[in-house]
């Protein structure tokens, strides 16, 4: 590799711009890298024998010793380049995402203040494909009916399906498996297992069910897979167009849960397993973290919602650690509101927290998904109310409704997601009533949700495989397919151009939505990628979307590039 | 499956067998079981159709409430395009008699509701029609 303009490799210089030249003069395409190459830093083809061109390889560039990595995606000619504004003068490491395929030799590459660096990239076939698969293509790929695969989506909450085909457990050991998966806490990673408190009774049969299922497509009785390993394609067209950046953490246990910015540019977020309040200044990779005091030390650590104030202050849901706790930006100090006595049991769990609109009536609403329950924090008096807004309510089978995703209006009413069965529900501020809205597909269990500024109330449901929209005036819902199977969106953003933006645990992919025309775009990512609660920055243009890596200690960043 | 579609084979049916245990929980909070269709600790059900007497013909798009009286909460659909609703089955510790179905609609007003309900005080699901006209 060398630059064009440099003078570093003079031969190797020289071949390779003899190798452009020929191109050029038959390639329009190449004609626009050309006019682009003052302002690349690094650019490229991703070739293979079997292919020739690429197109949608993701090329990742990261330089030695930095926390920031930045992708970009090939074009239809194989074409890679990376901007000069993205690539600051170093030594960086390239790798790809194409699934497979894998470099043979990673090269590093030299990039100079001045010119532009080539490296071209020779693809070969991997020899084992799984180890690529996401845990979206192993549930396409297993057999199996729908409700068997079903209860695997909970095991993407803490790790990928690989885990679970690669193992070797019979149907027996896995009956001990399951029990003990049921007794660690939501706010497990690989990384980091946490123990709940309370232990959780599994009854027998249910766990012997999943387990005879799993033992048919794990490695129990066989040394391969005797089922097909299908793959999702490579992105095309404008699946291609957007750059990536991945800021890592310091830390591999750090898990990145809910993902906001702020005023001052600043990446905020919740770490879902460590008592600590993260914060990212996107412009250099500073990482810093805000440390609380855990209320309930023998608990387990972390935070799950992250939402601002009308002032700015961050508040976090405090899952097992018992109530909300809120960061004051200005002081730098925390505040705790723990839950009452009759409250604070050892499976009390908040796992979101609603204070946008808590400066109208000095309320704060919450969850418990111990009970099942919404509360609501007294800002003055610290003093928790509790709602039930379920009671007498029908119930799909074998569920148990569970408040979750909300959203609260301009009059700081609550609107709730039930990802426990299948409503989006709206509790009145001033008299607790609860009206309840079942969406059209049963079993839904919508998960995360945003409030637009036109009274529509986004949300992602979970187990449905699409996202929906209520709005509040017509009190109606309407519901749109997510494109690829076994997806299970997480969360959906509205931008202000009207598209959606939804993330998932299990694909790898971000989806970007247009619910007026249907059109959709799936983004791929370079890494195996844990998407929980997303955003989305309209200050910027194009928009910028934002999330956290939760299970790899990573800020991820894509920019559309239209 | 929509729930239209479910209600329509559901229909009828006598409740299921008995819950034994409560649902098991991952590590993520659901259970696994939860496609199974055990339907034991529901109560009784309600359907019925909204009704255009001036037109004929169902309405479709029309609210549909289910009141529960004395609890301080409600539970609202909307017809589908043969405006068809139902309601899956409330707790069992809910009186059907509880359970007030109206329906709104814009241009159209709700004349009276029509409820049949089997005799004898094991009925699983009840009709109610919104008989609607014009203004």
């Amino acid at each position: 590799m060398d630059t064009c303009g440099g003078t570093r490799n003079a031969s190797a210089g020289i071949l390779f711009c003899a190798f452009f030249g020929t191109l050029l003069s038959a390639n329009a395409t190449f004609a626009e890298l050309l006019f682009d190459t003052p302002n690349l830093a690094l650019t490229g083809h991703v070739t293979s024998s079997q292919e020739g061109a690429m197109e949608g390889v993701l090329v990742s560039a990261q330089r030695i010793g930095s926390p920031i990595s930045v992708t970009v995606v090939t074009d239809p000619a194989g074409r890679y380049s990376f901007p000069v504004r993205r690539m600051p003068p170093g030594h960086y490491a390239l790798r790809i995402r194409a699934v497979g395929y894998e470099l043979g030799s990673p090269p590093d590459v030299e990039v100079a203040a001045k010119g532009t660096v080539t490296a071209d990239l020779a693809l070969r076939k991997v020899d084992d494909i799984a180890s690529q698969l996401t845990s979206t293509e192993w549930l396409i790929s297993m057999p199996g009916a729908a409700e068997q695969k079903r209860p695997l989506i909970e095991c993407m909450s803490c790790h990928t399906l690989e885990r679970v085909v690669r193992s070797k457990f019979t149907a027996d050991a896995f009956v001990g498996v399951l029990k003990r998966m049921a007794n660690y806490a939501n706010n497990s990673t690989t990384q980091r297992v946490q123990a709940r408190i309370t232990e959780r009774e599994v009854p027998d049969d249910r766990a012997r069910r999943v387990a005879e299922y799993l033992a048919t497509v794990n490695l129990s009785k066989r040394d391969r897979w005797d089922y097909e390993l299908k793959t999702l394609p490579r992105p095309t067209g404008a699946a291609t167009r957007i750059i990536i950046t991945e800021y890592d953490m310091p830390r591999g246990t750090i898990a990145p849960h809910d993902v906001r910015t702020d005023a001052d540019g600043f990446i905020w977020y919740s770490n879902f397993v460590e008592p600590y309040l993260g914060r990212l200044d996107p412009r250099t990779g500073a990482h810093a973290e805000f440390a609380y005091t855990l209320p309930k030390p023998n608990f387990p650590a972390g935070a799950l919602a992250l939402e601002p104030d009308h002032d700015g202050n961050w508040w976090l849901a405090l899952m097992f650690q018992g109530g909300l706790m809120k960061f004051d930006t200005h002081t730098k100090a925390f505040h705790h509101y723990p839950l009452p006595a009759e409250l604070n049991s050892d499976t009390a769990q908040q796992s979101m927290v609603m204070p946008r609109q808590s400066h109208v009536d000095g309320k704060v609403w919450t969850n418990d998904v111990n009970s099942h329950s919404i509360l609501r924090l007294d800002l003055a008096t610290g003093a928790y109310e509790r709602v039930d807004p379920f009671q007498g309510m029908p119930i799909g089978a074998n569920r148990q409704h569970s408040p979750y995703g909300m959203a609260a209006d301009k009059d700081n009413n609550l609107y709730f997601m039930d990802f426990g069965d299948e409503s989006v529900g709206r509790v009145d501020a001033k008299t607790f009533r609860a009206t309840i809205y079942p969406t059209p597909t049963s079993h839904s269990r919508p998960r995360r949700t945003m409030l637009d500024d036109k009274g529509r109330l986004w949300f992602a449901e979970f187990a449905a495989n699409k996202l929906g929209m209520f709005d509040l005036d017509r009190e109606s819902i309407k519901e749109w397919d997510v494109p690829t199977p076994h997806t299970y969106p997480y969360d959906v953003y509205l931008d202000r151009n009207g598209e959606l933006w939804s993330g998932s645990m299990s694909n790898d992919r971000v989806l970007r939505f247009d619910p007026q025309t249907g059109k959709s775009i799936e983004y791929l990512l370079p890494r195996q990628t844990n998407i929980r609660r997303i955003f989305i920055d309209n200050t910027t243009t194009p928009v910028t979307f934002w999330a956290g890596n939760n299970h790899h200690a990573a800020i991820l960043k894509i920019e559309p590039l239209d | 499956m929509t729930k239209s579609q479910r209600a329509s084979l559901l229909l009828g049916l006598a409740l299921a067998l008995p819950l034994t245990v409560a649902g098991m929980a991952w590590a993520g909070g659901a259970s696994l079981d939860e496609d199974e269709e055990d339907q034991s600790n529901a109560g009784v059900s309600f359907f019925g159709f909204a009704k255009d007497l001036d037109r004929g013909g169902g309405v479709a798009d029309a609210k549909v409430s289910a009141e529960i009286k004395n609890r301080n909460a409600s539970l609202v659909t909307r017809t589908d395009d043969q405006g068809h609703f139902k309601f899956s089955g409330f707790s069992k510790d809910i009186d059907p008699k509880d359970v007030e179905i109206s329906c709104s609609k814009d241009g159209l007003k709700l004349q009276r509701t029509v409820r049949r309900q089997p005799p004898g005080d094991g009925a699983t699901s009840i009709e109610v029609d919104c008989l609607m006209v014009k203004p």
